[in-house]
C-alpha cells in the first residue's frame, strides 16, 4: 500500500527549478503523536498548538492565529501530510484516509487501499471532518450537568462502581457495533469484574438482529454474512437498502459497480428491488416493484418455495410448510425464481425485514442456490453489524426494573434513537450510575449522571474489524481541540489500571497478541501507517468454519411456523417505513450543517424531514408538497410535512430517521421518527402498521428541485441494453460561428457513468469540503440559492406509480464554447489553455449574466456575506481554496487546485508524457462507485478517451454547440431476461 | 384650405403675441410654486428617499435582499434598466428625427420630451450599477488604463456596448438639450434679476441673439439632431443584444433589435403623453400644447402599438415554426405557465389598449389618453418582465425550475426610480422652459404667415 505523496507548495511558477524533496520519503510519515519521531511529533503540535489557540478554547486566551516565527523544518507550510485512518461515523469501518494542511484535518478521502472499500467514501464519512470543528461539541467532562475535571469524574465513577460492585447488581455498557479486538478486550475488561454485560445497538433505519438470529438458527452461530456483489449475476432485494441505509453502503456499492463496469453490455448483476418505500438501491436497480411488508414476506416465501421445488430440497420444501396464497406478482418471483436456479452459486437474495422467518427463508433461498462461500462469505462474515435486540431488551428490562446498577453509554443516544427512549431516559436517570462517553450533547448525556466528553473520532487512536479477519488501524490527525478523552480510556481508568494513553494500551495488546520481538515495533508502525495490517490480521485465532447445525433447518421450521401464526395475513391499510436519508443516516450527524443542506437525493428536500408519500394516496388525502401530516404507529406520533415521491408504495408512508433529536435540531422532538419504530424482541421498522391524518399547519420545503419530470427532453437517457446507442442529436447541431479551438495538450474533461451513478451524494459533499462551499440555511434554500457546485439532478420517467428514477450530477461542464465567457464584461471568467472554464473571484463585480447564459444553471452567486463567525468551525477551511466574498459569481473548476499541484509533481518527477495522471477531483475520489472519470481526453491511452467512444454516450445540450467538456453514458436498466419473459408469457 | 383643416393645423392657440408667449411659459418659473408643484415633489421626493434607503440597504446586506435566485438572476433591476432606457427613445426621436423631417408640431413637446429622455436614461444607469454584486468595483467595465496588468474589459461582452451605448447616448442627449436651450436661457436670462440672472447668464453662454449667432446655432442643432439619430436606433438596439445573442430560449431571437426599437418609440411616447397631460394641466400650456399635438402623438402610439403586437405574434410564430422544443416551450409557458398572468397583462396593455386610437375621439380625449398612456407605460415594463424573467424561470433542465418573487425591496427601489425621474422633472419645471420659446414663436410666425396667405 502507498500512501499518496505530498503534494508541492502550488505558487511554485511552473518552469522554476523545483526544490529537492526534503526529509525522508512520505510514505514513513507516522501519525502526529507517535512519539519515534518526538521532533516531527513537536512541530505538528506547534502547528496543531496554533489552530487550539484559534478555537478560543477557555484553556488558551489567545484569540489569534501567530505566524511560525521560527519556521518548523520538516513540515513544509501549504504541503499537506496524508494520514491512513479508519472512518467511525459509523460501523462499516471503512478505510479513510485524512488530509492534514498545516496541522489541521481539512478533508477525509476513502482509503485506496482498502480491499472493501477502495477509496470510496460516503456522504456521511466526508463530513467528519466538519463534525471535527462543531462547536456544539461538548468541550469538558459534566457530573450531574456541571463541568468537573477528569479527575473528579474519574472518582464519582469508580466510588459509584464499587458501591454497585458491592450490591451486586447487573452492570451493562451499551455501544454501537464495535470492531477492533482490543477495543472489544477492553470493554470485556471493564466489565469482568462486575459479571457486566456488553451490548451493541445500532440505531438506523434497518435493524440487522433478525440477519443475525436466522444465521444462528442455521448454523449454531451469530453472524452476518459478507455479501460480495462483485461475484453476482443477479440480486434479489426484498426491501434491504444495499446502497443506502444498510450496513456497509460503501462496500456494497463497490462491488456492484465493479461487475457492472467489467461486465461490459451484459449489464450485471441485474438488480431487481422489491420493496415499499423508494430508496437508493430501489433507485439504481434495473427492476423495481412496490410490494408492502406482508406482499413482501409472501414473495420471499413464495419464492423459497419454487426454489426449493426447482432444486429438489425437500427438506427446505417441508420446513416452509404451506404455500402463501400468490401476492400481485406471484408470477413474476416465481420467473425470478428461476433466473435465480439458473445463476445457481452467482446470485444475492437479501431481506431489509426485521422478521425472523423471513430471514430464515432468505438464508435457505441463499444456501439452497449454493452462494454460500461464493457469493455469501460465512467464513469470513461482516461485522458492521454485531447487536442483537435481545441483548438490548434485557437491558431496557434491567434500567426499568432497576435490576441494572450502572449502565455505561459508549457512543449511543437510545434516549433518542429507541421507540421507548424517554421512559429509558427517565430511568437511566434513575440508577446509581448512568454514564454516557460522547462527543455531542445528546439527549442520553442529558439523561446520564456523569457525562465524559470524549474525543471525536479524528482525534482518536484505534482499532477495528469491518470483517472477521481483516483488521484495521485508527490514529489521530490533530490533538484534541478540547477537553476531553479518549472514550475506551475511560474504561482503562475506572478499571484501575495504570495509567496508560490508550495509545499505549492499544500497542501493548497488539504487542502481547504478536508475541512481542524486535519486529513488532516495525509491523505497529507500518499498521499504524497505511491503516491496515494483513500481518496483525493473521495474528486473530481464526474463526470455526460455519456448519450447518443438524437440527438448522428443523429450527427454522419451527421458527416459520410460529411467526406465520403470530402475523396472521390480515392486509394492513396503510404502513410506514422508516428510512435513512443520505448523509443523515443514522442521525448522528444531523447537526453537521453540510448534510444538513445536503439535499436528499429522492425528495430533493433539504434541512427538514418529510413525510414521503405516494401521489395517489396524497391525492385521495388531500394533500399538496409542505402539507403536515400526522403519523401515528406503536402509540407514537410524529407530524411532518409532505413530500410527494413517485415510486412510493400508495399503502406506505416514509418517515425519515435522524431528525428531531435533541443533538442535531433540538426543539423539534415531535419529528423524530425513531418514535414509530416497533419494538417486540427485535426493533422494526418497516411496514409498521399506521394511520395518517392531514394537521393544519403547512410550510414552504426548502427544495432543490422542484420539478421532477423532464418534460421528454433528451437530456438524460434510460437504455434497455448496454450495447443499445443513444439517440443521436448531431442534426440539431447549428453551425458554429467561433473559430475552432486549437487543441492543446492537455485537455481536461470527465465522463460520468449514470448506470454507475446510485444518487448518494458522497461527491456533493466531497465538493463542499475540497471547494469551501458555504452552508447558506434553510430560508436561503427556500428561496432557490443553494451554493452547491456539484448537485445531482433526479428525474422522474415513466408513469407515476411506478417511475424509473435517474440520477445525472450536473455541474460546470467547462464548454470549450462557453456562453457564460463571453458575456462577462469584466473578463472574470476566460478559458485556459487546458481547457478549463475559469473563474477569476476577484475580477468578477457580480453582473450574474454568466449565471443568466448557462445552459445548465450550474454558476452560484454570493447573495450575501456567507462567512462563518465561530473561530473553530472556520479550521475546516483548505486553505487551497480561496473563500469568496459577497457578490461574486462563483462554480466548479474541475478541483483546479488538484490539477496544479498534481502537474508540479509531475513536472518535478520529469513526466513529459503526463496527460494528468494522478490528478483526481474531489467528486471523483469520493465516489463510492467509480462512476466519475476525469483526465486528459487527448491522451490516446487516457480512460476518459476510451469512455467517449461508449455506445452510451451523450453530452446533455450538446445540440447547442457549447461543446461541453462532460459526458455522460446512459442509465442502462435490463427489465427481463428473455427465459423469464417466455416463462411469464 | 377648409376651416376645418386649418384648425387641425394650428399649433399654437388663440394667437398670442410674442410678448404673451414669453410671459406664458417664464410664468411657472417666475411665480411661487404652487400646492400642486409641492404635492407632487413632495410624493416624488419620498420615493426618491425611499429609493436611496434601500439602495443602501442592498449594498449594505447584499443582494440577497431581493428575491432573485440561482436560476433567476435578473429580474426587477433589469428590467427596470430595460423599461427605463426604453423611455428616453421618445424624446430623442421627437427632437431629432422629427426636427431632420421638419415636423413642426414637435416644437412645443420636444423641451419636454428632451428632459424625459435625460432623467429617464439616469434613472435606467442606475439599474446596471446597483445590481451588480460588487458596485463599489463598476468602474472596472470601463477600459481605462490601468496597472495591473493591464487588465482588459471583454469586448464580446454586449455588456460592455451597453456601457459604450449608453453613456454615448446620455453624452449626446445631454449636450443636445442644453444646446437648444441657450437662446431660451438667455431669455429667461434678460428677464430674471439677482441670483437668478447671474446662473442663467452662467448657462447661456454669452447669448447675444445676432444673426451669426443664431445661423450658428442653427446648425450645432442640425448636426446634433444628425449625431442623435442613429442613436434613436442604436441604443435599444444594443440593449436587446444583451438578451438576443444569449443561449437561452426566450433570448436567443434575432427579432429583438427592431422589436426592442418599436417597443421603445412605443413606451417612450406613452410617457410623453402621460408627463404632458400634466405638465399642460399643471403650467396651463393648453395654448401651446394642443390637443392636435396630442392626437399626433396617438397615432404614433397606434402605429408603433400595432408594432409591437406583430413583434409578439411573429415570435409565437418563429417558436412554433422553429420546431425547437425548448423555444416552443418558453412561449407556451409564457402564455400558460405560471408568469400567464403578466403575459396577458402586457398583450392587453400593449395590444388591445392602443386600438381605442382608431378613434379620433379617444386621441383628442385628454382622459383617454391618461388612462391609455398609463396602461402602455404598464404593458411596456411587463414586457421587459416577460422576456427577462419568464425565460430564465425555466430554461433547459427541468431540474433548475424556480419561480421568482420580488421583494418589497425591489419594489420599493423601482418606486425610487420614478421618484429620482418625477423629482428631476418637477424641478426641471421649475428651473428651465418646458416649452421652447424660440421654436414656437417661429411656429407661430409661420402659422400667421400660412394663415395670412390662405385668405
Amino acid at each position: 500500500m502507498k500512501v499518496r505523496n505530498d503534494q508541492s507548495k502550488p505558487w511554485i511558477e511552473p518552469g522554476e527549478a523545483l526544490p529537492s524533496r526534503p526529509g525522508p520519503e512520505r510514505e514513513d510519515v507516522p501519525g502526529p503523536l507517535d512519539t519515534s519521531s518526538t521532533r516531527r511529533a513537536f512541530l505538528a503540535g506547534l502547528g496543531i498548538g496554533a489552530a487550539v489557540s484559534l478555537s478560543a478554547c477557555q484553556r488558551s486566551p489567545v484569540r489569534h492565529a501567530l505566524p511560525f516565527a521560527v519556521p518548523p523544518e520538516d513540515v513544509t507550510p501549504g504541503v499537506p501530510v496524508h494520514y491512513a485512518s479508519t472512518c467511525q461515523e459509523c460501523p462499516a469501518a471503512c478505510g479513510l484516509m485524512v488530509t492534514v494542511l498545516d496541522g489541521r484535518p481539512v478533508k477525509l478521502e476513502g482509503h485506496p487501499g482498502n480491499p472493501h472499500t477502495a477509496g470510496g467514501l460516503c456522504a456521511t464519512g466526508q463530513a467528519g471532518v466538519r463534525a471535527l470543528y462543531d462547536s456544539g461539541r461538548l468541550q469538558e467532562p459534566l457530573l450531574a450537568g456541571r463541568p468537573v475535571s477528569f479527575e473528579a469524574l474519574d472518582a464519582h465513577v469508580s466510588a459509584r462502581l464499587a458501591d454497585v460492585r458491592k450490591e451486586g447488581k447487573r452492570v451493562y455498557l451499551l455501544s454501537p457495533s464495535l470492531g477492533g479486538p482490543v477495543a472489544r478486550e477492553t470493554i470485556q475488561a471493564f466489565l469482568a469484574p462486575f459479571a457486566g454485560t456488553h451490548v451493541e445497538f445500532d440505531a438506523g433505519a434497518a435493524p440487522f438482529s433478525a440477519v443475525l438470529e436466522a444465521y444462528e438458527v442455521l448454523t449454531g452461530r451469530l453472524l452476518a454474512p459478507a455479501l460480495d456483489l462483485s461475484a453476482a449475476d443477479l440480486i434479489v432485494s426484498f426491501g434491504a437498502d444495499l446502497f443506502g441505509g444498510g450496513p456497509e453502503p460503501v462496500a456494497h456499492t463497490r462491488g456492484w459497480s465493479a461487475r457492472r463496469r467489467l461486465s461490459g453490455s451484459r449489464g450485471e448483476p441485474r438488480f431487481v428491488q422489491i420493496e415499499g418505500s423508494l430508496s437508493l438501491t430501489g433507485a439504481a436497480a434495473d427492476e423495481r416493484w412496490t410490494a408492502t411488508s406482508g406482499e413482501r414476506r409472501s414473495l420471499v416465501l413464495l419464492a423459497a418455495a419454487e426454489i426449493a421445488r426447482l432444486t429438489g430440497s425437500s427438506d427446505v420444501a417441508a420446513a416452509l410448510g404451506q404455500a402463501p396464497s400468490p401476492p400481485p406478482r406471484g408470477e413474476r418471483i416465481l420467473a425470478l425464481a428461476n433466473s435465480l436456479v439458473e445463476k445457481k452459486g452467482k446470485s444475492i437474495v437479501v431481506s431489509g425485514s426485521s422478521s425472523l422467518g423471513e430471514q430464515l427463508a432468505v438464508a435457505l433461498i441463499n444456501r439452497m442456490l449454493a452462494n454460500e462461500g461464493k457469493t455469501l462469505d460465512l467464513e469470513r462474515p461482516s461485522f458492521a453489524r454485531r447487536g442483537v435486540d435481545r441483548g438490548l431488551a434485557k437491558l431496557l428490562a434491567d434500567v426499568e426494573s432497576g435490576a441494572a446498577g450502572a449502565v455505561v453509554i459508549l457512543d449511543s443516544d437510545p434516549v433518542d434513537h429507541l421507540p421507548s427512549g424517554e421512559a429509558f431516559g427517565k430511568a437511566l436517570a434513575k440508577l446509581p450510575l448512568s454514564v454516557s462517553i460522547t462527543s455531542r450533547p445528546t439527549a442520553t448525556a442529558a439523561a446520564s449522571a456523569v457525562v465524559a466528553a470524549a474525543h471525536h473520532f479524528l482525534e482518536r487512536w484505534g482499532d477495528f474489524e469491518p470483517r472477521a479477519g481483516f483488521v484495521t488501524f485508527a490514529q489521530p490527525a490533530i490533538q484534541p481541540l478540547f477537553k476531553t478523552r479518549h472514550p475506551l480510556e475511560n474504561l482503562l481508568v475506572w478499571s484501575g489500571a495504570p495509567a496508560a494513553s490508550y495509545r499505549e494500551h492499544l500497542r501493548d495488546r497488539w504487542q502481547a497478541l504478536h508475541g512481542g520481538g524486535e519486529s513488532f515495533s516495525a509491523v505497529f508502525r507500518k499498521a499504524v501507517q497505511t491503516g491496515m495490517s494483513d500481518e496483525l490480521s493473521a495474528l486473530l485465532p481464526k474463526l470455526p468454519p460455519p456448519v450447518s447445525a443438524p437440527d438448522g433447518v428443523a429450527k427454522a421450521s419451527v421458527a416459520l411456523a410460529a411467526e406465520a401464526a403470530a402475523r396472521g395475513t390480515q392486509a394492513v391499510p396503510l404502513e410506514v417505513d422508516l428510512v435513512a436519508q443520505a448523509g443523515i443516516g443514522d442521525g448522528r450527524n444531523t447537526h453537521v450543517p453540510w448534510l444538513r443542506e445536503l439535499p436528499d437525493p429522492l425528495t430533493r428536500v433539504s434541512w427538514t424531514p418529510c413525510l414521503r408519500i405516494a401521489p395517489s394516496r396524497a391525492k385521495e388525502m388531500g394533500v399538496a408538497d409542505g402539507d403536515h401530516v400526522t403519523v401515528e404507529a406503536n402509540g407514537h406520533s410524529v407530524t411532518l410535512p409532505a413530500r410527494i415521491v413517485p415510486g412510493q408504495d400508495a399503502r406506505v408512508l416514509a418517515v425519515p430517521v435522524g431528525y428531531g433529536l435533541k443533538d442535531g435540531d433540538g426543539g423539534a422532538a415531535a419529528r423524530n421518527g425513531y418514535r414509530l419504530a416497533r419494538m417486540e424482541g427485535r426493533v422494526e421498522t418497516l411496514g409498521l402498521t399506521a394511520k395518517a391524518v392531514r394537521a393544519a399547519a403547512r410550510e414552504d420545503l426548502p427544495l432543490m428541485q422542484p420539478h421532477g419530470a423532464t418534460e421528454g427532453r433528451p437530456v438524460v437517457y434510460q437504455l434497455s441494453s448496454h450495447s443499445e446507442p443513444v439517440e443521436s442529436l448531431e442534426h440539431h447541431k447549428a453551425e458554429s460561428l467561433w473559430p475552432e479551438r486549437v487543441p492543446t495538450v492537455p485537455k481536461w474533461e470527465m465522463v460520468i457513468d449514470l448506470d454507475l451513478c446510485t444518487g448518494c451524494s458522497g461527491c456533493v459533499v466531497a465538493c463542499q469540503a475540497e471547494n469551501n462551499i458555504p452552508v447558506v440555511g434553510p430560508d436561503e434554500m427556500r428561496r432557490n440559492r443553494d451554493m452547491h457546485w456539484l448537485r445531482i439532478d433526479r428525474y422522474f420517467t415513466g408513469d407515476e406509480a411506478s417511475p424509473d428514477i435517474l440520477f445525472e450530477p450536473m455541474f460546470c461542464s467547462q464548454c470549450e464554447n462557453a456562453p457564460c465567457e463571453t458575456v462577462c464584461p469584466v473578463a472574470a471568467t476566460v478559458h485556459s489553455e487546458d481547457g478549463l472554464n475559469q473563474q477569476v473571484y476577484n475580477r468578477c463585480v457580480g453582473t450574474r449574466y454568466c449565471a443568466n447564459n448557462c445552459p445548465y444553471k450550474v454558476r452560484r452567486f454570493n447573495w450575501f456575506d456567507y462567512k462563518v463567525a465561530e473561530p473553530v468551525e472556520r479550521l475546516v477551511l483548505n486553505p487551497k481554496v480561496v473563500v469568496r466574498s459577497r457578490g461574486v459569481m462563483e462554480k466548479c473548476t474541475f478541483c483546479v487546485q488538484r490539477i496544479q499541484s498534481a502537474r508540479i509533481e509531475a513536472r518535478r518527477e520529469g513526466h513529459e508524457d503526463w496527460h494528468g495522471r494522478g490528478g483526481q477531483t474531489a467528486c471523483q475520489e469520493s465516489c463510492p462507485a467509480r462512476a466519475i472519470t476525469f483526465g486528459d481526453a487527448t491522451d490516446p491511452d487516457g480512460a476518459v478517451a476510451a469512455l467517449k467512444k461508449s455506445p452510451r454516450a451523450f453530452q446533455v445540450l450538446g445540440e447547442l454547440g457549447v461543446r461541453p467538456a462532460v459526458t455522460y453514458l446512459a442509465k442502462v436498466r435490463t427489465r427481463t431476461t428473455k427465459s423469464e419473459t417466455r416463462r411469464e408469457a | 384650405m377648409s376651416a376645418a383643416a386649418h384648425h387641425a393645423e394650428e399649433l399654437v392657440l388663440g394667437k398670442p403675441s410674442f410678448g404673451q408667449v414669453t410671459a406664458e411659459i417664464a410664468a411657472p418659473m417666475e411665480r411661487r410654486p404652487g400646492a400642486f408643484w409641492l404635492l407632487a415633489f413632495l410624493a416624488a421626493f419620498s420615493a426618491l428617499v425611499l429609493g436611496v434607503v434601500l439602495i443602501g440597504h442592498t449594498m449594505w446586506k447584499g443582494i440577497g435582499v431581493w428575491g432573485l435566485n440561482r436560476t433567476v438572476g435578473w429580474g426587477y433591476d433589469i428590467t427596470n434598466f430595460v423599461f427605463w432606457v426604453g423611455i428616453g427613445h421618445a424624446g430623442t426621436l421627437i427632437s431629432a428625427i422629427l426636427l431632420l423631417f421638419r415636423q413642426r408640431w414637435r416644437t412645443s413637446i420636444a423641451r419636454a420630451a428632451e428632459a424625459m429622455t435625460i432623467f429617464a436614461v439616469m434613472c435606467a444607469a442606475l439599474f446596471p450599477l446597483i445590481h451588480m454584486g460588487r458596485p463599489w468595483l463598476a468602474f472596472w467595465v470601463f477600459p481605462y488604463p490601468n496597472t495591473r496588468g493591464p487588465i482588459a474589459v471583454n469586448f464580446r461582452s454586449p455588456l460592455l456596448w451597453d456601457v459604450f451605448a449608453i453613456s454615448t447616448y446620455f453624452t449626446v442627449s445631454l449636450v443636445f438639450w442644453y444646446v437648444g436651450m441657450i437662446p431660451d436661457l438667455a431669455t429667461m436670462r434678460d428677464r430674471a434679476r439677482g441670483l437668478r440672472k447671474r446662473l442663467y447668464a452662467f448657462f447661456a453662454l454669452g447669448w447675444d441673439g445676432g444673426t451669426r449667432t443664431w445661423q450658428r446655432y442653427e446648425k450645432a442643432c442640425l448636426l446634433l439632431a444628425g449625431l442623435a439619430t442613429p442613436l434613436v436606433v442604436s441604443v435599444h438596439t444594443i440593449v436587446s443584444f444583451d438578451f438576443a445573442t444569449s443561449v437561452i430560449p426566450g433570448w436567443h431571437t434575432t427579432i429583438f433589435p427592431p422589436y426592442f426599437v418599436a417597443g421603445a418609440v412605443f413606451s417612450g411616447f406613452a410617457m410623453v403623453i402621460t408627463l404632458l397631460l400634466l405638465t399642460r394641466k399643471a403650467l396651463d400650456l393648453e395654448k401651446y400644447i394642443t390637443d392636435t399635438h396630442f392626437e399626433k402623438m396617438a397615432k404614433v402610439l397606434l402605429t408603433t402599438g400595432m408594432i409591437v403586437g406583430f413583434a409578439y405574434a411573429t415570435e409565437l410564430f418563429i417558436a412554433f415554426y422553429s420546431a425547437n422544443r425548448y423555444e416552443r416551450f418558453t412561449f407556451e409557458n409564457r402564455a400558460f405557465g405560471p408568469y400567464a398572468w403578466a403575459y396577458w397583462t402586457m398583450v392587453t396593455c400593449n395590444v388591445v389598449v392602443p386600438q381605442v386610437f382608431w378613434w379620433k375621439r379617444a386621441r383628442r380625449s385628454a382622459f383617454l389618453l391618461f388612462v391609455a398612456s398609463c396602461l402602455v407605460n404598464v404593458g411596456m415594463w411587463f414586457e421587459r418582465f416577460n422576456i427577462i424573467v419568464t425565460s430564465l424561470h425555466r430554461d433547459y433542465l427541468t431540474s433548475s425550475w424556480t419561480y421568482y418573487r420580488p421583494t418589497l425591496v425591489e419594489v420599493g427601489i423601482l418606486l425610487g426610480s420614478f421618484g429620482l425621474f418625477f423629482t428631476c422633472f418637477l424641478i426641471f419645471v421649475r428651473v428651465a422652459p418646458v416649452v421652447a420659446f424660440h421654436e414656437v414663436k417661429l411656429t407661430l410666425a409661420e402659422q400667421k404667415e400660412t394663415a395670412h396667405a390662405s385668405h
